[in-house]
């Protein structure tokens, strides 16, 4: 471990991640142009054409993880290639010389590309500058002209032309840098010892830092820190101005006796930006200067130092220190966090540190463990203690210190219950799991805690997916137990989305093998997964995939999509959503001709009748075609005796009944069409009475008809009809006597009576005499009646003593106390009789 | 048993009024309501106007094809998604766009919009003006057994066309009970509605991503009924107090109106009809015979009560006006509502109006075509009832329960019938019979003869090959079901002993059988369904009856520990049992089921589309001229 006091406070160190890296091949970084991302550490690497003779040989673009282990290799066939960076969201930037920006992800499928503008492609780009804002990742060159075009952010490249340079002459500026701003980055460019400041509203304001000793020639080099605050100026003298970004602090002038060149100028911080420090780095060297003068020089391992002294290694800074890539290994310079040094800190008294000692002495069986333990709890030191021990676990990268401080954090921890110590400690184990588990070289994610705060849990498996560690993203979410549907459902669809663009696998095959994996998954929209098969021109696959999918209306809008709509309409059908198939049907018949649209809905009997159902009300003339398509004459007969009720028109009902009978002949339904044959019938009738009589009888049943005609004494016409529609004898007594009754023709009445025997029983007569409270006239026809209805017809008519008779007859026990119920005071002797029939009636 | 168990279906009217206020605060400010006229009573049932003026409701207007004149700036239409809504909605737009009337335009769909009504709304040019929102109004708690969609028109549209949207509704409701109490782990069901429920209620739970409810679960077995598996029952004359209460003045929503002759006075009294009515809820399931007893029983212990009160001291007269009297009044109140519609029942039951025939008569016939016997009689008696032009309803009630107790009418009687029928009531009705046949309500049995064996193994063929939910509705043509089961109705009955033995007569005070609702002749096919599907926790065993119904019969049986025993879950919710009839039930089947959860110590909720009697039933295929 390379630890290096930086100040009274501070200490830097300087560490492996990997070493040796995993690329068989030594790499000259020298004459490459790479690129190491942030949160992650990938290297993209290319050999510079610029730089070497163009041999017509395109270059291969390398990408490998943190470990170095290759991810995958392409050869470059654009333009010429002047530069590589990796955006925030992983992805690879490729900067061309006209201009041309270019998109990859690390497995080099093409993203997007946009230009920086004509007069970039004009005056070829000489030098270029990634940078990370607010918005995103931004992208600043410098032109054959010394101008500075800025895009604030990759995702709306919109090239902004910056103000020139004042007294600018044929040589390009000695050193240019990007500052962040709050209103979109500007560019801070040194024309030699002038230094101005350039914004792209044309705005160029010259610059000087304050209180500078020195007098240099040139700015050869020169950096802001990440958050923009800060800014290091490296003079020809070999002197560094450290200060403000506005230039109105001056934190410190440090001459580092080195008047070459530095390869790299960077700044390197901790997490939050409490510990700052300037990193510049020659061939072998780093030197590391505090704000505060102080500083720490480390070596670098360069076994091929190239000959010209260039060199090989890469700097790269991050959120909470500076990647060092070289050859042999990847390195990692940082400000050792505080919970660490207080623990590791020769002859610290800290807490943790005193935990730690405790723990280990425990561990040899010795009672200074005791003692030690007794100081924290003591000082009341305890607590902070396990926090320490386990915080300082969680920074550091050897699982085996890991284990130690754990185990430290978990002997103190015993001695202090405490649920939030508890939970910092569970919560510190779950992360370093899954930060090993990602250190790991085959994955080869370098990302530190601090990191990992800074991109959330959910931001390191979307880099997972990326990086199609599908594995082992769907691990860790089944182990911090994330919720399936942000989690390994997730994740699984994701994997499935990869899969489909598998092009050499066979549709089948792919998705027997999505429905494998997934199906135990819930929440997985397989419609998105068709999508991309769709995409991918995979359209049968995306059938296939459809059928895994349980939502019904994802099915049916996919599949319209896709122009399958027959298939969208069964689909629907077997939704049972009824809406659903409407809105297939609707489309099928947008799409399709007439007759296709036919065939395809008779095939389907639930959207045929959900058609039909829908043609009744909208299209009846589209609902006739249907029946007519169909040879189903008996519904059309129907629809046409509908059609027939709709109008008020006679000719118009004429005809329409004239075409129900056409489909009941067709039908060969003998029935139906007498029934109709007899429909025109009465309608000629009744159009004839209505012109003899004035009295309107269309709309009336035959029955009513004829009764309307006996009501107005039209006896001839109502036998007429009688005859005509072969009235049965039943229906006509009966329209006789009531009619009559109505009307209060007794006299008739009886003579009907007494005209044949009737049909229907004498009965009715009475019937009709008490509805008309024609009491007196019931003695005339009660005498054929049954005896059975006798009594309640006499009791009817207030009649007690024939009731009482008639009940007599009968001998009913129900009758007898029907009467005695209806005898009065008057009745006494009646009564008394019906008592003694009742009871005889009892006994028998 | 603890009431608590139980699950609360008052829950669901909770839910609905929640939505009801959302949907109706996100419309800020004063608005007019214009609801659907089907919806009016379900929707007082759930709000009534307090709740709806305290949310801004300045008036409520029925929706009609007329316009609607004045009213406010805002207007909120409440509508089942149905074509005539939408043309009538598009009219008012219309209209108030000629008259320069600028209005916000909501429509609130009930239960859930529909894409026709979209295109509908698009086509009249309206759809840009409008803003439309579902409003999942399901389930409407009558009372503390019955909840009600309240959505007739669903018989007719899927019994008769075989549109299923309805269906997909019930099945939503059923998603929404298990979410609110539980999956219901055991499922019986018999009909093709009923599978095709079955299978989107699994669909959809498999949409919403199998959310598991936390909850135990509260109901223990669902027995899902098609209405066409039993059209007998609702054809039959009710007798129960309740029933005979719909048959005669027609139940809305578990609530009734008595006209001036029940009232004796001028005024309309309107009651709610539920458990919490004591004196009501004492006789709402009792055969008509035992309820005046009980009435005049009731009414001398009320006076008794009353006339305390003049051997009171001062103090006890004091508690007795602030505590007792206001429950005797209501008590009096109810009571004299209930003699008065008893002694209308009573008119109607002795004398038979002009036009209804006595109902002694009627349940003579009924009863003889239950028993399948003196089918001339029967005839003859329909043919009388034509030919003095009766009811039109109850004529045709008559024809079609002897169409259903006879597996279809010869060709010569049907014939016959209809021609007669046409006679009296007009040509119109060849559409009502086209309705019935092809709902399987009337129907003309075609003898073997007819009937190519070809055309029929052709039709079975289509039907087995047909797969999935949407083939179940592909009936093979009803005259095809009628002769698979021919005389069906008989041998079902024997089998399931539905008609008692000659001779055994039945307890109707106190009764110890579900035919008591049937004055004894007859125990509902439907309860005895249930009654089996409960006890025999399944199917099992019924097979040869089960062939004879209609559709296709399912069950899902909760897997029961290796030991056969119990199934481990509480106790309370394997006696709680969720019926769902779909297409309707009636106040007899409600009777029955009541009895028979008493009976056997289950707790019965009944679900229903829509509670019906035979007139209602009828009406729905019954073809109405303009």
């Amino acid at each position: 471990m390379d630890w290096n006091p930086l100040g009274q406070k501070t200490i830097s160190r300087k560490f492996s991640l990997y070493s040796p890296m995993c690329w068989s091949t030594k790499i000259d970084f020298s004459s490459n142009l790479t690129s190491i991302s942030k949160y992650g550490g990938l290297i993209a690497t290319v050999k510079d054409e610029s730089q070497s003779n163009r041999t017509g040989n395109r270059p291969d673009i390398f990408i490998f993880n943190a470990a170095g282990k290759i991810i995958s290799s392409f050869r470059w066939s654009s333009g010429i290639l002047i530069g590589i960076a990796w955006t925030h969201a992983d992805e690879l930037l490729c900067l061309q010389d006209d201009g041309q920006v270019l998109l990859y992800n690390m497995f080099w499928d093409f993203q997007k590309s946009f230009t920086m503008g004509m007069e970039c492609r004009e005056n070829k780009i000489m030098e270029y500058e990634v940078f990370s804002s607010v918005h995103g990742t931004g992208l600043a060159v410098m032109n054959g002209l010394y101008r500075f075009c800025i895009v604030n952010n990759i995702e709306e490249p919109k090239v902004r032309i910056l103000a020139d340079i004042p007294g600018l002459r044929a040589t390009p500026p000695s050193s240019w840098c990007v500052v962040q701003g709050p209103r979109g980055a500007k560019v801070l460019a040194a024309n030699e010892c002038n230094i101005f400041l350039l914004d792209h509203s044309g705005q160029c304001s010259q610059q000087k830092p304050t209180d500078l000793n020195a007098a240099p020639n040139a700015y050869i080099a020169m950096a802001t820190s990440m958050d923009g605050k800060h800014v290091a100026l490296y003079a020809d003298t070999g002197t560094i101005w450290i200060g403000s970004a506005d230039f109105q602090d001056k934190y410190c002038e440090f001459n580092t006796s080195n008047r070459s060149r530095p390869k790299q100028l960077l700044w390197c911080s901790d997490r939050g930006y409490r510990n700052i420090a300037v990193v510049v780095y020659w061939p072998k060297t780093i030197l590391v200067v505090s704000p505060q003068k102080d500083w720490v020089r480390f070596n670098v391992d360069e076994d091929n130092l190239d000959r010209n002294g260039t060199g090989s290694a890469v700097l790269a800074a991050d959120v909470d220190g500076v990647h060092i890539v070289t050859s042999e290994r990847h390195e990692f310079l940082q400000h050792v966090p505080n919970a660490i040094s207080g623990i590791f800190k020769v002859g610290s008294m800290a807490p943790g540190a005193l935990l730690n000692d405790a723990a280990k002495e425990y561990d040899k069986q010795s009672e200074k463990a005791d003692e030690y333990l007794r100081i924290l709890l003591e000082n009341r030191q305890l607590k902070e203690a396990v926090e320490q021990c386990t915080l300082a676990a969680l920074d550091e990268f050897q699982p085996r210190i890991q284990k130690t401080l754990l185990r430290a954090a978990s002997f103190g921890k015993s001695f202090v219950p405490d649920i939030k110590l508890t939970e910092l400690f569970v919560n510190t184990c779950q992360m370093l799991r899954v930060l090993n588990a990602v250190r790991d070289f085959n994955t080869g994610i370098a990302l530190t805690a601090a990191q990992l705060e800074n991109l959330s849990m959910d931001y390191l498996i979307d880099r997972l997916i990326l990086r199609r560690q599908f594995h082992l993203a769907f691990h860790v979410c089944q182990y911090l137990k994330i919720p399936e549907k942000q989690g390994s459902s997730r994740i699984l669809s994701h994997w499935a989305c990869y899969k489909v663009q598998q092009k050499d696998v066979d549709d089948g095959k792919i998705a027997a093998a999505v429905r494998d994996k997934l199906k135990s998954a819930r929440g997985v929209s397989y419609a998105n997964i068709a999508e991309k098969a769709v995409e991918c021109g995979r359209r049968d696959l995306a059938i296939k995939l459809l059928e895994f999918d349980p939502r019904a209306s994802e099915q049916v809008r996919l599949l319209s999509l896709l122009g399958k709509h027959t298939l969208a309409l069964e689909k629907a059908v077997a939704s049972g959503n009824t809406d659903l198939i409407y809105s297939a049907i609707a489309r099928l018949r947008e799409r399709t001709s007439l007759s296709d649209f036919l065939v395809a809905i008779r095939q389907q009997p639930v959207a045929y009748k959900l058609h039909l159902k829908y043609c009744k009300e909208q299209n009846e003339r589209m609902l006739k075609d249907l029946h007519e398509q169909e040879d189903n004459f008996i519904e059309l007969a129907h629809c046409h005796i509908h059609d027939s009720f709709d109008t008020f028109r006679s000719d118009e009902r004429v005809i329409s009944l004239h075409s129900a009978l056409d489909n009941f002949t067709k039908a060969k339904d003998d029935f139906g069409m007498k029934m109709t044959e007899e429909q025109l019938q009465l309608l000629r009738e009744q159009s004839q009475l209505e012109q003899e009589l004035d009295e309107s009888f269309i709309e009336k049943s035959l029955h009513d008809t004829i009764c309307s005609l006996l009501k107005i004494n039209q006896l001839k016409r109502a036998e007429h009809l009688r005859k005509q529609f072969k009235l049965s004898d039943k229906r006509w007594w009966w329209l006789r006597i009531t009619a009559l009754a109505e009307q209060g023709n007794f006299a008739e009445l009886e003579n009907f009576s007494k005209s044949k025997k009737s049909p229907i029983g004498y009965y009715p007569f009475v019937e009709v005499c008490i509805q008309h409270n024609a009491y007196t006239e019931v003695t005339k026809y009660i005498g054929k009646v049954q005896l059975d209805k006798r009594v309640p017809a006499f009791l009817k008519i207030g009649s007690i003593k024939h009731a009482a008779e008639a009940a007599m007859q009968t001998k009913s026990l129900s009758d007898l106390d029907a009467v005695l119920k209806k005898c009065g005071a008057e009745h006494r002797d009646i009564a008394d009789r019906v008592r003694a029939m009742m009871m005889q009636a009892q006994e028998t | 048993m603890a009431g608590g168990d139980y699950p609360d279906v008052s829950m669901l009217k909770e839910l609905a009024r929640e939505q009801l206020t959302i949907l109706l605060g996100n419309f800020y400010g004063k608005k007019d309501l214009v609801i659907d006229p089907g919806l009016m009573t379900p929707l007082d049932r759930l709000t009534g106007v307090q709740f709806l003026k305290h949310k801004g409701v300045d008036k409520i207007f029925k929706l009609e094809h007329k316009e609607i004149l004045g009213g406010c700036d805002q207007r909120v239409y409440i509508v089942r998604p149905q074509v005539k809504s939408m043309r009538n909605i598009a009219a008012h737009i219309h209209s108030d766009k000629r008259a320069g009337k600028l209005r916000k335009y909501r429509i609130l769909m009930v239960p859930r919009r529909l894409h026709v009504c979209e295109m509908i709304l698009e086509q009249e040019g309206v759809y840009g003006s409008v803003q439309i929102e579902d409003l999942h109004i399901g389930l409407i708690p009558i009372d503390s057994d019955i909840i009600s969609l309240e959505n007739p028109q669903l018989l007719d549209s899927f019994f008769m066309e075989g549109d299923y949207t309805w269906l997909h509704t019930v099945a939503r409701t059923i998603v929404n009970l298990q979410s609110t109490f539980g999956t219901i782990p055991n499922v019986y069901g018999q009909g093709h509605a009923a599978k095709i429920v079955e299978t989107l209620v699994q669909t959809l739970t498999s949409e919403l991503g199998e959310k598991k409810s936390p909850l135990q679960h509260k109901i223990g077995h669902i027995v899902l009924l098609d209405r066409d598996v039993d059209y007998v029952t609702p054809l039959c004359s009710q007798v129960t107090y309740e029933g005979l209460l719909d048959d005669i003045f027609e139940i809305k929503c578990g609530a009734i109106e008595f006209g001036p002759e029940v009232t004796g006075t001028e005024k309309v009294a309107k009651t709610m009809l539920n458990s919490e009515d004591a004196i009501f809820s004492q006789i709402r399931n009792r055969h008509f015979t035992g309820v005046f007893k009980y009435l005049s029983s009731r009414a001398k212990e009320i006076q008794a009560n009353y006339d305390k009160r003049h051997n009171m001291e001062l103090q006890e007269l004091k508690n007795f006006v602030s505590e007792e009297l206001k429950g005797l009044k209501q008590e009096h109140r109810s009571l004299t509502l209930h003699i008065g519609a008893s002694e209308v029942i009573m008119k109607h039951k002795t004398k038979g109006s002009l036009k209804r025939g006595d109902l002694q008569d009627i349940l003579g016939v009924e009863h003889n075509l239950l028993e399948g016997s003196d089918f001339r009689q029967c005839v003859s008696y329909i043919e009388e009832c034509i030919h003095r032009q009766y009811d039109m309803l109850l004529t045709l009630r008559l024809l079609c329960l002897l169409s259903c107790t006879t597996s279809g009418l010869l060709a010569k009687d049907y014939q016959s019938l209809k021609l007669k029928f046409l006679h009296s009531y007009g040509f119109e009705h060849m559409i009502t019979f086209f309705n019935l046949k092809k709902a399987g309500l009337l129907t003309e049995a075609v003898t073997g003869k007819e009937v190519a064996p070809s055309s029929i193994e052709s039709n079975l063929n289509k039907l087995a090959d047909s797969r999935g939910v949407g083939s179940a509705v592909s009936y093979v043509t009803s005259s095809l079901a009628a002769l698979q089961k021919k005389d069906w109705f008989r041998t079902v009955s024997k089998k399931l002993s539905l008609i008692p033995k000659a001779g055994v007569e039945c307890n109707l005070q106190n009764p110890n059988d579900m035919s008591y609702v049937f004055g004894g002749a007859y125990t509902p096919l439907t309860c005895r369904l249930v009654e089996q599907a409960i006890q025999r926790q399944g199917w099992g065993g019924l097979e040869d009856v089960l062939r004879h119904l209609p559709g296709t019969n399912f069950e899902k049986i909760e897997a029961r520990s290796a030991k056969g025993g119990k199934s481990t879950v509480g106790s309370a919710a394997s006696k709680v049992v969720l019926v769902y009839f779909i297409g309707g039930v009636t106040y007899s089947e409600i009777a029955a089921l009541r009895f028979l959860g008493r009976q056997k110590g289950y707790r019965i909720i009944i679900a229903t589309t829509a509670i019906i009697n035979g007139s209602r039933m009828l009406r729905s295929f019954v073809e109405t001229v303009k």
